[in-house]
């Protein structure tokens, strides 16, 4: 596995504030990489500081090998959480400024912008004022802000957060497009389906901690071989009161449970049985993104960084 | 400092300033309104009594009527024939119920005004104006010089004076300036056109740097507001950005300055204007030249500053309060800068023409009124550079922490610490 981007144990403070705490991941070329977290746990303030937008008090950020500077820059392409365009500029005049910012000009960035927009179906709007545009197009001409100056390297901070459904899809479409022309991918989200559904490699940040990194397949199996995800009818409270539990979230109809060591899932089942549980189904392979989350996260006081390559 | 990137902001900065409504009006409308300004007291006094005017005056003396009478033919054929006048002799107590008899025509504006010159205004020249509007200073103007000039007339009829000696003893003195100055033999008429140029230059100077600061301030908190400040950092600097933005601005600010200074070339190099000439101007190219050298530098500096400011606040209001000391360091150079053409070679214009920022505002009204040494107009530029590389850094430092900060308005002790932030 190359990779293309490693943050190294980077720390930044805000006055007493600690947003973020000896960051570490490391994203391989070619993977699409979520940044999971809720919100103020200190995705967008390591972001900033991968894009050389904030200076690290400690730690660096490394692009193939190299620390981050201009050139990163020269080929990244960074979507903010908090979007933002001069509204009094024309679409056209727009897209050309930011590509011009990255080094790209000329003829081939307005025949791209062209065709972009053409996909977008705004090919109509190109002379008209940004301020002009619904709110949705002026989201479909900040991505096209983006990725028009064609980056080896893109980061989305919180992308998927107030787009409607059509823009959604659209920018998972070109998330997926960007992927298969073997771009890295970043992006930062406290929305697990869509991280689950995407993301093929994810860091999880608290209180500007990583909990945990790597990658999604094998943090799922690991997680996986001790929790039962179970749907059920009848009562199974008396679980609380069992020594092989080690937690449940229980939500009535369905929960995730968490056996002490994975031998004991058999006699989990067993015992719903015997307990007269009615047991609609009973997955001992499967978790979801968002229980992982809710049990590293949700734990009290348990700060201990899960590595898994 | 100005690479790739911060010239495709300055182009950018360039464009968004030029191309407005409000840049174009302003720069088309001061001329006109700083011209009009010194027009308009003498159009007043052209067309001022733009309503016919009916003035009554009674003279206690009816001696003094003949003399009058004249006086005022001679102004009224000459000056206004908008005022016509009827003469009277009655005294103080006649003038009561005449007044009162005439009430009704002067509060219908038949009559404008009643003059009464009592008896002993021959000794202490006080007489009396009646009128619904008393303050009307153009009755004065017009009036007063005349019914004094009768006065006199009167008054020295038979005590042996030539006409010759009463003209002399009534005329003011006139001071003609000349100046005397390494450039030139002999001495040289001094011009009023200079004077005017002093505070022409100061003003041009004042809102030049008020105008296009104000309008980058806003540029900033702009970027900042709708966070596109972070889209642009992910490609540039924060000090690529600012020197572009500055850049930028500061080249609109020198088109306008152009443009408005074109007129004043105009008028005073052209020979199709008919000025009165001593209002022709006594100047050679090289004070153009440093007056736009000395503008230019001024901007830098004090952009940078009103940079700094709008990246502190994230709204205009908030910003508008938080500019006063950017404010005051360009309101008071420019009184001064003005204030000197009173008296350009003292101490004060002197020491001011070479403090940071006051020089800015003072050398060149200074230049304009007086022969400024050659070694003082060496001095400015390196005071100018040095300001400019110390406000530049401070600003820079504020800048790059502020254009982030968003939500709770800072203080200015947090500023302050941003200056030590490492970022």
């Amino acid at each position: 596995m190359s990779v293309a981007l490693e943050v190294r144990e980077v720390c930044k403070n805000f006055g007493a504030i600690k947003a973020v705490d000896r960051v570490s991941f490391v994203v391989p070329e070619g993977s699409i990489f979520a940044i999971l977290g809720r919100n103020g746990a200190g995705k967008t303030t390591t972001i900033r500081m991968m894009m050389n937008i904030y200076l690290p008090d400690k730690g660096e950020v490394f692009f193939r090998g190299t620390k981050v500077g201009q050139e990163f820059k020269n080929k990244v392409g960074y979507l903010p959480e908090e979007r933002g365009l001069y509204k009094k500029m024309k679409v056209m005049d727009l897209l050309r400024f930011f590509a011009e910012l990255k080094g790209k000009r000329g003829a081939e960035i307005t025949h791209r912008a062209k065709s972009y927009l053409e996909r977008f179906q705004l090919s109509d709007r190109i002379k008209d004022k940004v301020q002009d545009l619904s709110k949705g197009n002026q989201q479909k001409i900040q991505f096209l802000a983006t990725i028009l100056h064609d980056p080896e390297f893109v980061i989305l901070d919180e992308p998927f957060s107030g787009l409607d459904p059509i823009n959604t899809n659209l920018l998972k479409d070109m998330i997926l497009e960007m992927k298969q022309q073997g771009k890295a991918i970043i992006f930062s989200t406290h929305l697990m389906d869509f991280a689950e559904k995407l993301c093929d490699h994810l860091a999880l940040i608290d209180q500007g901690r990583v909990v945990l990194s790597g990658s999604l397949s094998q943090i799922k199996e690991e997680f996986s071989r001790r929790h039962v995800h179970l749907v059920y009818k009848g009562d199974i409270s008396f679980l609380h009161d069992l020594p092989i539990i080690d937690k449940i979230e229980d939500f009535g109809n369905t929960a995730g449970i968490r056996v002490k060591d994975p031998g004991q899932i058999q006699e989990l089942l067993r015992l719903l049985v015997a307990r007269g549980v009615e047991v609609k189904k009973f997955d001992a392979d499967e978790i979801s993104l968002h229980e992982i989350f809710v049990q590293i996260t949700g734990d009290t006081g348990e700060k201990t960084s899960t590595k898994i390559r | 400092m100005l690479n790739r990137r911060s010239y495709t902001i300055l182009k950018r900065e360039f464009m968004a300033r030029v191309f407005t409504k409000g840049f174009i009006l302003m720069t088309i409308l001061l001329p006109l309104f700083m011209f009009g300004s010194m027009a308009i007291p003498t159009m007043m006094m052209k067309f001022g009594g733009e309503k016919k005017s009916h003035i009554r005056i009674i003279s206690e003396t009816p001696d003094l009527i003949p003399t009058l009478k004249a006086s005022f033919d001679t102004l009224s054929s000459q000056k206004s024939r908008d005022i016509t006048f009827e003469y009277d002799s009655l005294d103080s107590v006649a003038l009561g119920s005449d007044l009162q008899e005439l009430r009704s025509d002067i509060l219908s504006n038949k009559i404008s005004g009643v003059i009464f010159i009592p008896d002993r205004a021959l000794a202490d020249k006080q007489i009396a104006y009646y009128s619904t509007n008393p303050n009307n200073t153009m009755i004065f103007m017009h009036i007063g010089s005349v019914i004094n000039r009768s006065l006199v007339d009167y008054y020295f009829r038979d005590k042996n004076i030539s006409k010759e000696d009463l003209d002399y003893a009534r005329q003011g003195i006139d001071f003609k300036k000349f100046r005397i100055s390494k450039k030139k033999e002999g001495a040289e008429e001094e011009s009023k056109g200079n004077e005017l140029l002093a505070f022409v230059f100061s003003f041009l100077l004042y809102m030049g740097v008020i105008i296009i600061g104000s309008g980058l301030m806003q540029s900033v908190i702009e970027e900042k507001a709708s966070r596109i400040i972070e889209v642009l950092l992910s490609s540039t600097h924060a000090q690529e950005l600012m020197v572009g933005k500055i850049i930028g601005a500061s080249l609109s600010g020198l088109l306008q300055m152009v443009i408005w200074i074109i007129p004043v070339l105009f008028v005073s190099f052209s020979a199709l204007l008919v000025i009165p000439p001593e209002f022709h101007l006594k100047v050679d190219s090289g004070l153009f030249i440093y007056f736009f050298i000395n503008y230019t530098v001024g901007l830098f500096i004090y952009l940078g500053l009103f940079a700094a400011v709008g990246s502190i606040f994230d709204n205009s209001q908030d910003a508008q309060s938080g500019t006063w000391p950017v404010a005051l360091l360009v309101a008071i150079p420019f009184m001064i800068g003005i204030s000197i053409v009173m008296n350009p070679g003292s101490i004060l214009s002197e020491v001011c023409s070479f403090l940071p920022f006051f020089t800015i505002f003072v050398m060149p009204a200074r230049m304009a009124l007086i022969d400024v040494p050659t070694w003082q107009l060496l001095v400015p530029p390196i005071i100018n550079i040095l300001t400019l590389t110390v406000t530049f850094k401070l600003a820079a430092k504020i800048y790059r922490v502020g254009i982030l900060m968003t939500g709770k308005k800072p203080l200015w002790s947090d500023v302050v610490k941003w200056v030590r932030y490492k970022y």
